[in-house]
This record gives structure tokens, sequence and C-alpha cells, in this order.
């Protein structure tokens, strides 16, 4: 069931209308209520997964007890690693076998070596790199004494599958949700009201930005052999703007959803293509993620202490592991590389941290300065997409020298006027936005309530006409 | 709790009447079409004998009129450029209904070598149906389609709409990409898009790269003009090259006896002539002229 198909909202509104008037009066029965709805979500997509993410909660649950009841460390390091084998067991099992095996094959055939082997026809489970590393920040977080282990088993499911992080994260930490599983919640009418503003911006971004961008990104990207630099700038620009659409978009459905059960989920995107260098970039692009690296593996290795080498080394390795993680190809791996490359310069100079604040804040313009640098960035950015959307290392290495071409001067072979004045429109929303949560959040509240809600009226417009055959969600192949 | 259910109804419901507003627009917008032979069709008004289906080498390939004349009866050219069997299928459905006149003989002209194969350059024709989306046959082939929710169409006109259907600028075909009254759509344009001599270009035919779902097409457009009694004719029209008797035969495979057959003579001279074509695949006009008359020849018989 995707976000943006008739299903959810039918859905929805069901599972809302239940959770505050049938089962409101009792926290367990609307915990009840919210982790039933989640299956059903979640068996939509292909109800025999719900067996394999059942068996992960409950391995992560009874770990977590485990680490706790048992006195010796060994033990206790024991059920750590069996709970974190087991859940990086299936992840590789699903998601990387066959990239490791082609790869362990290609690499033997370069040394004359002919090795027999037979790919799996493996469907990979929708969101199993999300809530697998739900459940390991748990399993991290007790065994490092940060948080205490639930006993409630209700409790702890919903916290792994609650409906709108489920596929697609945000990437949830216990001691940030599970607290509020455990706490009574009461309906609140501005937050309900915030919700269904971020729902709408969300699917603004999905079914007009990066539905309308993926034609152009699709055809360009998939056809690149018969095309100029200049038009394969526009076809990067367009991926540019699909997955951030795409994906920022998803979450803000999930924000906005989960608002409207009470929940408040970690903000996963902060304008990002207004960042003034790329650690800023990194500090507002998928910041759950982000923030689960930087928490279970860059400090693990040490995180910036200790000298030069080792800094550069764990920025690397979260890059490349972070690269890794999208999906078993080697253009997400190099696209981590080269994240990490950008961002080396700034670890050098100790300048990553430059930029904490929201571009031009309390101001409607920025100056020339931040206006450069936001404009270098966002080329980077949209450089490095390119390997990121690429099809194999060949094909985006073979974009990258046509792109760089004397045909990058020419006049492209069409420009997609509509989508670029949608980004336009959509830009612009965002900027003005840009201070607060979401684009939308105080967006028009000071407007009468009649040109408000005629704005409204144009969102959903244009969700309407927008909406053509369901998309699917880029990160969902996560 | 019960402000924010109000607040979502009374939304809701002016939303609902801001929407109805849009039935101006949805039944506006097919008037601005230069190309109505779709709409013909859904309004049942089609009264041709002879009708032919196909893309752009049926549309530039075969001139309606010259048939008409040749044979005397009324023929009408539905073919439409960049279309396939699934968007064929789909007329010869609306031709059937809708009271439309029975049609004595349909022409399906094959594109070679993707008439069976899926190929970015022929498809189904979604946007050719949007204008008329003020027809329900129209917004339920769009539904079976799933482009648009069916339950959604049937509660919001805003929803049955695609961004095109705002354009309300008058459409109007180029001096290239004209119709005529017969329903062709016969082409002046010469490209240099030709091989350098007329040889053998494909002369194996490689069954493995068909979409099942197209051949699934082919087989019902075929059954239907055979439950309904129409003769049906299939078409290889004229290509700057010799006829590929493999993927000619895999046609008369699956038809087998329902359908008749007709393919140029790659012997004429005339055929291998780039003069009477706009590109390899493609007839000019008096290409088309020629070929009709071949083609009235056969169908004299």
């Amino acid at each position: 069931m995707l976000f943006n198909s008739a299903n959810f909202a039918i859905f929805l509104p069901i599972v809302f209308l239940c959770y505050w008037f049938i089962v409101n009066k009792s926290l367990k029965a609307q915990n009840v209520l919210l982790l039933i709805a989640s299956y059903f979500f979640y068996a939509c997509w292909d109800w025999r997964f719900v067996f394999l993410l059942a068996f992960s909660t409950v391995l992560d649950f009874y770990s977590g007890i485990k680490i706790v009841e048992l006195k010796k460390q060994s033990q206790r390091k024991f059920w750590l690693v069996i709970s974190v084998g087991i859940n990086l067991g299936f992840l590789g099992i699903f998601k990387y076998y066959n990239f490791f095996a082609d790869s362990f094959c290609n690499l033997l055939a370069n040394f004359g070596l002919q090795v027999n082997y037979s790919t799996l026809n493996i469907i990979l489970p929708v969101g199993i790199s999300f809530y697998t590393f739900h459940g390991l920040s748990y399993v991290f977080d007790i065994y490092y004494q940060r948080i205490k282990p639930t006993y409630n088993f209700v409790d702890y499911t919903l916290f792994v599958c609650f409906f709108p992080l489920l596929v697609a994260g945000p990437i949830e930490r216990a001691t940030h949700l599970l607290p509020q599983v455990e706490k009574p919640r009461t309906f609140d009418y501005s937050k309900a009201v915030d919700g269904m503003r971020q729902i709408l911006w969300g699917l603004f971004k999905k079914i007009v930005i990066a539905d309308t961008c993926a034609e152009h990104a699709n055809l360009i990207f998939d056809h690149a052999d018969m095309y100029g630099g200049s038009t394969l700038f526009i076809g990067a620009l367009m991926f540019t703007f699909q997955i951030y659409g795409d994906f920022s978009g998803y979450s803000d459905i999930a924000l906005g959803t989960a608002r409207l059960f009470g929940f408040e989920l970690l903000r996963n995107f902060a304008f990002p293509y207004f960042s003034r260098d790329i650690a800023e970039f990194w500090r507002r692009w998928h910041i759950s993620l982000s923030s689960w690296f930087r928490d279970y593996l860059y400090f693990p290795l040490g995180g910036s202490q200790g000298g030069t080498w080792m800094k550069v080394r764990n920025t690397f390795a979260i890059f490349l592991v972070s690269g890794f993680w999208h999906g078993a190809n080697w253009t997400f791996i190099f696209w981590g590389a080269l994240n990490a490359l950008y961002f080396l310069p700034l670890l050098l100079l100790n300048s990553n941290r430059n930029n904490i604040e929201i571009v031009a804040k309390g101001k409607l313009f920025p100056t020339l300065k931040e206006l450069f640098l936001m404009s270098v960035t966002f080329l980077m950015t949209v450089f490095a997409w390119i390997f990121f959307r690429a099809a194999s290392l060949t094909d985006a290495f073979n974009f990258v020298s046509t792109l760089f071409s004397a045909s990058l001067f020419e006049s492209p072979n069409f420009i997609p006027k509509v989508a670029l004045l949608l980004i336009a429109f959509f830009m612009l929303i965002e900027w003005l936005g840009r201070e607060n949560q979401f684009a939308l959040a105080k967006f028009g509240l000071a407007w009468p309530r009649a040109l408000r809600w005629s704005f409204y009226f144009v969102i959903v417009t244009c969700l309407f006409v927008f909406n053509g055959k369901e998309q699917q969600f880029i990160y969902f192949q996560f | 709790m019960k402000k924010f259910i109000r607040v979502l109804i009374i939304f809701s419901l002016l939303f609902f009447i801001f929407d109805k507003l849009f039935i101006v627009v949805r039944n506006y917008v097919p008037k601005l079409e230069v190309d109505q032979r779709l709409e013909h069709l859904l309004q049942g008004k089609m009264d041709a004998d002879l009708l032919i289906f196909g893309s752009s080498v049926g549309a530039r390939g075969i001139i309606a009129s010259e048939l008409s004349k040749e044979l005397q009866v009324k023929a009408y050219n539905l073919s439409y450029p960049g279309s396939n069997i699934d968007f064929h299928e789909f007329l010869l459905r609306q031709v059937l209904s809708h009271g439309n006149k029975k049609p004595k003989t349909i022409l399906l002209t094959i594109d070679e070598p993707s008439e069976l194969i899926k190929n970015n350059s022929i498809n189904f024709r979604l946007e050719r149906l949007y204008p008329l989306i003020k027809y329900p046959q129209v917004r339920n082939e769009l539904a079976i389609r799933e482009d648009k929710s069916k339950i959604l169409s049937q509660l919001f006109v805003l929803y049955q709409f695609n961004k095109s259907n705002f354009d309300l600028r008058k459409k109007h075909f180029t001096i290239n990409d004209s119709i005529m009254p017969c329903g062709s759509m016969p082409s002046y344009q010469i490209t240099n898009n030709f091989p350098a001599k007329f040889e053998h270009l494909a002369s194996v035919y490689d069954t493995s790269k068909e979409n099942p779902v197209l051949i699934q097409k082919f087989n019902s457009f075929v059954d239907l003009c055979y439950k309904n009694h129409i003769t049906l004719v299939l078409v290889f029209a004229p290509k700057y090259q010799y006829r590929n008797l493999d993927f000619e035969n895999r046609f008369k495979f699956l038809a087998q006896h329902k359908a008749q057959y007709f393919s140029y003579d790659d012997q004429n001279p005339n055929y291998q002539n780039k003069l009477f074509y706009g590109d390899a695949s493609h007839l000019r006009t008096n290409g088309a002229l020629l070929f009709s008359k071949d083609l009235a020849n056969f169908l004299k018989k």
C-alpha cells in the first residue's frame, strides 16, 4: 500500500477514526490497533515477509532482555552478536547475496578463473534496511546501557513496525519513540492540523514534483547515449529534484501521519538543497540515517578523536557504508566515496561545522557569498546523484564524459518547461518555509482563512491532476 | 477532536463544490482537438465499411479516400502514429460499441519489427484519451489501465484530469502532420534516414523478445473481427528493404485462418525507390497512393 494510493486514502481515515473514537480510552487497545494496522499495511506488500519482520522483532526483543538480565559481559556480548549477526545476515542474504556473488566471480574472471555460480531470484523484502536498523539501534542502546529494555512485547513491536515509518523510515531510536509508545496520547488539534499540512506537502513533493521529474530523468538516463551534454545536465537536474521530492515527500507523509496519532517522529530532511557546504548537506539530508551511522559506526570507530588519519578513515568508512546501505551496486559505493571526497577538505580544514543554522536566518534573501556557496554545493550534489541514478559505473562514466563535452554548451534536445516551472514554485515555497520543520508548517497561517484554503485547494488540485499511475517511492528498494 | 473533524468536513465539502466547477472545462476540452476521430467513435458516428488500424505506418502509408474511390465503399483511417496493438484493440472495441456501424472489412497494418515487441516509440496513447474524459467509457479505460483510480474518478472531476487538459489552446497539425477527411495522415516530409541501399536488413525474427500482453491484444483483435464476421486483412506496408518473411509468417501463424494477408511487392522497382519514402519505414504521399492502389486491387479480388 503506497502513501500516494487510493487504498491508503481509505485505510488512514479508518484507522484514525477507530483510534480516536473506539479505542481512545485505553492505551493498550490503541497500541494493539496500531500494531494490527501496521501488520496489515505491511502484509499488503507481500504477506510472506510478515514472518521475517516478526522473527526479527522477536529476536531483538528477546536479545534486549537477555543482554540486561545476564550478568557476565561475555554472555551479554553473545546476545548482542547473535542479534546483530542474524539481522545483518538477513540483510546480507536478501539484499547483497547476488552482488557479492557477481563481484566475486568478476574478480576471479580478471585472473582468468571462470566460476560457475547461480544467482538466486531473491525478492527484497520492502523496508528490510529500515526495520533492521530500528532493531539494531534498540539492541545497541541496551548493550551500551543508554536505555532499559521494555518487557511489553506489543509496545516494542509497535516501535519497530509503526506503519508510517515501517517501509522507508525515518529510522527511529528506541530512546525517542519507545517512550511515546508507552505514554498515553491525547488528541491535539493543532498537532493534527499540522500533520495534515505536512501530509499535503509530502504528497505534493511526491506526486507533483518527484513523479513529474521522474518522467524526464528516466527518459534521459535510459537513453543517455542519444543526448548531448546540455540534455544530460537537465536529466541530472531532474533526478536531483526527483529523489528529493520522492524521499523527503515520503518522510513528510510519514511524519504527518504519525502526528495524527499523537506521535512525533525524527525529522529526516531540513531543506538540504539550501546547504552551503557538503557537511551541512549531510546534516540536512536523510538525517535519521546519517545520525544512525554517526552514533553506531562513526563514534565506536573513534569518531573525530585521534589523529588526522583516524578522522579520514572514519569519515570514509561511514560514507562507504552509507552508500552500500542504499543498494547492492558499485554505483552506490562510488556515490558514497565521492561524498567522502567532497567532505574531506572540510574535515582537514576543520570547517565541517561552519554552517549549523539554516542559511539567511531571519532574512528574505541570502548574501551573494551564501548564494555562491549554495550553488556550488548544489552542483556538487547534482554531479554525485548521477552515480546514484546510473544503472552501472560504466553508464555513469559515459554519462559524465558526454556531460563534460562541448555539447554541454549546445541547446538541449528539449526543455521540460512544466517541470522547471513546478520546481521553481516548489523551491520558492521551500525557501520561504526553510526556518520551520517543513515548508508549509507556518506558510500562510497569517493569511485570511479563505486565502489559505484557496492555496490548499491549488495544492490538492495539483495532486489530482498530476496523479497518474501509482509510482513506487525510490527508497522502498533500499 | 470534533473541531478537527468539522473543519475537515467543511474543507472537503467546499473542495467538492469547487471541483464540480471543472465540469465546464471537461466538456470544453474535446472542442480544442483537431483530431476528432476517437470522439466520433465514442459518439457512435462511425459509418465506414472499411476501417484501417495501425500506427504511423498505417496513417501515412494508406490513403483511405483512394480505397474508397477504387472499391466504391466508404473507407476511413483510424491509424494513430505512435500507437500499438493495445491501442488498436481499444479502438476496435469502441467501433463495435456505441451504435457505430459495423465495418465489413478491417485492415490492420503491422509494425515491423515492433508489433509484438515492447518498444518506446509505439505504445497505448493514453494522451489521446485525456481530452475525452467527459465520456464515462474513457474514464473507465483509464481506471482499467490504472492511470487513475476508479473510486476517485467517480468522486472528483479534477481527479479525472491530466495536466494536458489545462492547455486550453486550440490544437493544430503541422504541414507535415495533417489529417485528411478520410482519417489518413499522409506525409510530405523527406529525411535522409535510409540505409545505403535496398537490401535484406532483417531476415529473422526473434519471438523470445515478444511481449505476452501485446500477443494477447493481437489475438483479441483478431478474435473480435472473427466473432463479428468482419474480414480482417493483415497488411505489411512497404519499408525500404526486402520483406522479412520470417516476421510475416509469425503473424500468419498467430492469426491463421482468421485473417487474410497482404504484403508489398518488394520486387516492384517503385518500392525500391527512395523517392516514394519519407524515411526507411514510412511512405510519402506518392508512395502511399501507389500502395493504396495495390491494396485496393488485392481487396477487389
